[in-house]
């Protein structure tokens, strides 16, 4: 394994894992079906592997943080998803301990030894 | 698109049959979005290699509806490292039976080389046999929420920093010597094979060694109760150094007992008088020497059994108080 190559990919997979997941329920606060999401990520710089999103969205359903819905668009039905008012919950409270972390990540970060 | 419905029926297959319609279709909007993006910036409708790439590029079939799934693992990283220190103390006793058990055919001479190698070979399917029972067990204990129990445990129930000086596979060693002492002393095995006498030698314990019966068969058993302790719960070392101590002592009481019936040995052969006596001698003498140095032996064993008794209890040492005093002096 090399540091600038495998472990550094595994290091950068371990680190977005849990921020994907704030930037899905972030993003959801408007509605989106599952490939237009993925775009809207990767247009705001969070590239995300479709074999992870999709599974995700449902699972982000199934416990309540997201509502869906099929519906007709352009001719085709396609399930949209919506952040639901216990996503918007959940949410808030994760959003204040993403920034605690970034605060005490960026003291860390720049403190000079 | 017959690709793609062939692409979506193989994940469908993999997926609970009651969500797999609402999946496939969720997946088919999708991945047909993609598509039209893809020819509208092309300009034209995309060729079977470029869709095969694509869906490619999607994941496998089985891939893409696992992720669908529950995790699934027959042992979860929880219950792993349990399962993993059990087949290896499983393994050890099955292999010690194992060995016990060839090492017994060959001494009794009653073990061909085929047969010996029939045994070596058959430790391969009762090791595989062990393995897929404890996997199961561990396994079931995973899908049964067993993993996920909070196991009671204790630092005081580890063994000191510093582990006690001898391996696991030391002491086995020694329990499978012990077992073959102990069958030996009971009469159930002979190993009149290992023995390099002439046939016609013949030779038998004395009298003085069914008096003790008894005591030396209460000693091994003794014996392999500690090696089973220690193996148990190394982090036991008082008790184990204070039943050791106990058992060396009693070992030389034994010893010294033997030592002043001066004949060990009856021995019978069709030879002279004069070499029937040199040959008795010379067995009493073997044994004499036999015995007073493993007398010595024993001795030195439980004056050391002894001082780490008392060393524990003076806190000396950093072992028996669970000081980390193997950590390097400051300055």
């Amino acid at each position: 394994m090399s540091i600038d190559g495998d472990i550094y990919e595994i290091l950068r997979l371990e680190l977005r894992r849990g921020s994907l997941i704030l930037a899905v329920l972030g993003l959801l606060r408007a509605e989106h079906y599952g490939y237009t999401l993925r775009k809207a990520l990767a247009g705001q710089g969070v590239d995300i592997d479709e074999g992870a999103l999709y599974p995700m969205l449902r699972r982000l359903d199934s416990q309540g943080l997201l509502t869906s819905a099929w519906r007709e668009e352009d001719k085709r039905n396609k399930r949209f998803y919506r952040l639901s008012p216990e996503g918007e919950v959940l949410l808030g409270r994760l959003e204040q301990d993403w920034r605690a972390m970034n605060v005490a990540l960026d003291k860390i970060l720049q403190e000079t030894p | 698109m017959q690709l793609l419905d062939r692409y979506l029926a193989a994940v469908a297959r993999s997926l609970p049959k009651g969500q797999a319609a609402d999946i496939t279709a969720e997946l088919r909007e999708n991945l047909l979005s993609e598509i039209e993006e893809k020819e509208a910036g092309l300009g034209r409708k995309l060729t079977d290699k470029e869709l095969e790439a694509l869906l490619i590029a999607f994941g496998h079939p089985l891939t893409v509806a696992a992720r669908y799934g529950k995790t699934r693992y027959l042992i979860g990283p929880e219950v792993y490292p349990f399962w993993f220190a059990t087949l290896r103390v499983v393994f050890g006793i099955v292999a010690a039976i194992l060995v016990v058990g060839l090492v017994i055919r060959i001494a009794s001479g009653d073990a061909s080389p085929d047969r010996i190698a029939m045994g070596l070979a058959g430790i391969w399917p009762s090791l595989f046999t062990v393995f897929g029972i404890v996997t199961l067990v561990f396994a079931a204990m995973e899908w049964g929420g067993k993993g996920r129990m909070k196991l009671k445990w204790s630092p005081r129930q580890l063994p000191p920093p510093r582990a006690p000086g001898r391996k696991p596979i030391q002491i086995v060693s020694e329990m499978v010597a012990g077992a073959l002492v102990i069958l030996w002393w009971l009469g159930l095995v002979q190993f009149a094979a290992l023995v390099p006498i002439p046939p016609f030698v013949h030779i038998h314990l004395a009298h003085v060694w069914a008096g003790l019966f008894w005591p030396i068969l209460a000693y091994w058993s003794v014996e392999m109760a500690i090696n089973g302790l220690e193996l148990a719960r190394p982090g036991w070392t008082r008790l184990n150094a204070a039943l050791s101590a106990a058992k060396n002592i009693a070992g030389c009481a034994i010893l010294a007992d033997l030592l002043q019936a001066g004949h060990w040995i009856d021995v019978n052969a069709t030879v002279s008088p004069f070499a029937l006596d040199q040959m008795r001698h010379g067995f009493d003498r073997g044994m004499q020497v036999g015995i007073t140095i493993t007398l010595l032996v024993i001795a030195f064993k439980a004056a050391a059994d002894v001082w780490r008794l008392v060393r524990g209890r003076t806190g000396a040492g950093g072992r028996a108080n669970g000081g980390l005093s193997g950590a390097p002096a400051a300055g």
